[in-house]
């Protein structure tokens, strides 16, 4: 069964290692994306291409 | 717009609801690199060290907060936390890198209140400390494995029914 799943960062390798294995698998991977410093969040949720 | 609505709306982007939360503390670079490789008995600036903490939990916080009712709709409903024996207060053997370790055992701190709170409602957890080997099974694989759960057994028994941080080879992490 695929599911949809979301990760509160990216910015850690584990995060980012396990990302990759889900999506892999054919999971439905999203991610937050934070640019900037706090106070200066640009919120995304990115669908991470399958690899 | 705050963070939080910022969050929440870009949660919303997914549709109408997912299955699995996957949360880990963020390496930061900038700033925290002048804290990397150093000790607490090396004169850390603490307005950095605060800064580091204020930035990894509340990012934590917030996007479990904006997260739940999307869960809700889940199929799973199952919140994840990646993090290394490091995090552990009883069993870390760490003296550097304090503000992001002290980030995961926060982490730890958050998970175990939104155990108390939301296994009741039906919500799965799973804790996976890395330890950098590559022995045993991967995050992945253990984040995605059904635990035991017998109902009427007892929760000690049971790593469904109590909040357990496990490493590649399944041992047991002490909080």
């Amino acid at each position: 069964m695929a599911y949809k799943i979301l990760l509160n960062t990216l910015d850690n390798r584990q995060a980012r290692k396990v990302s990759r294995e889900l999506a892999t698998e054919g999971h439905e991977v999203y991610a937050l994306i934070r640019a900037g410093r706090p106070g200066k969040i640009q919120m995304q949720c990115s669908l991470l291409l399958q690899m | 717009m705050t963070d939080q609505e910022q969050i929440k709306t870009a949660i919303a982007q997914m549709g109408d609801g997912f299955d699995i939360l996957i949360l880990s503390i963020p390496e930061w670079g900038g700033e925290a690199d002048a804290l990397r490789g150093k000790t607490i008995w090396d004169g850390i600036d603490e307005s950095v060290l605060l800064d580091i903490l204020s930035y990894n939990v509340n990012n934590v916080l917030q996007t479990v907060r904006a997260a739940i009712p999307f869960l809700r709709k889940g199929a799973l409903k199952r919140i994840v936390l990646l993090t290394d024996p490091t995090a552990s207060i009883r069993e870390t053997d760490e003296e550097t890198d304090y503000a992001y370790h002290m980030s995961q055992a926060a982490a730890g701190m958050i998970m175990k209140i939104l155990f108390n709170t939301y296994r009741p409602e039906g919500f799965t957890f799973r804790c996976y400390a890395d330890d950098g080997r590559r022995a045993g099974i991967s995050a992945c694989e253990y984040l995605l494995t059904e635990q035991s759960y017998i109902e009427t057994d007892d929760y000690i028994h049971s790593d469904e029914n109590r909040l357990v941080m496990r490493d590649g080879l399944l041992r047991e992490i002490s909080w």
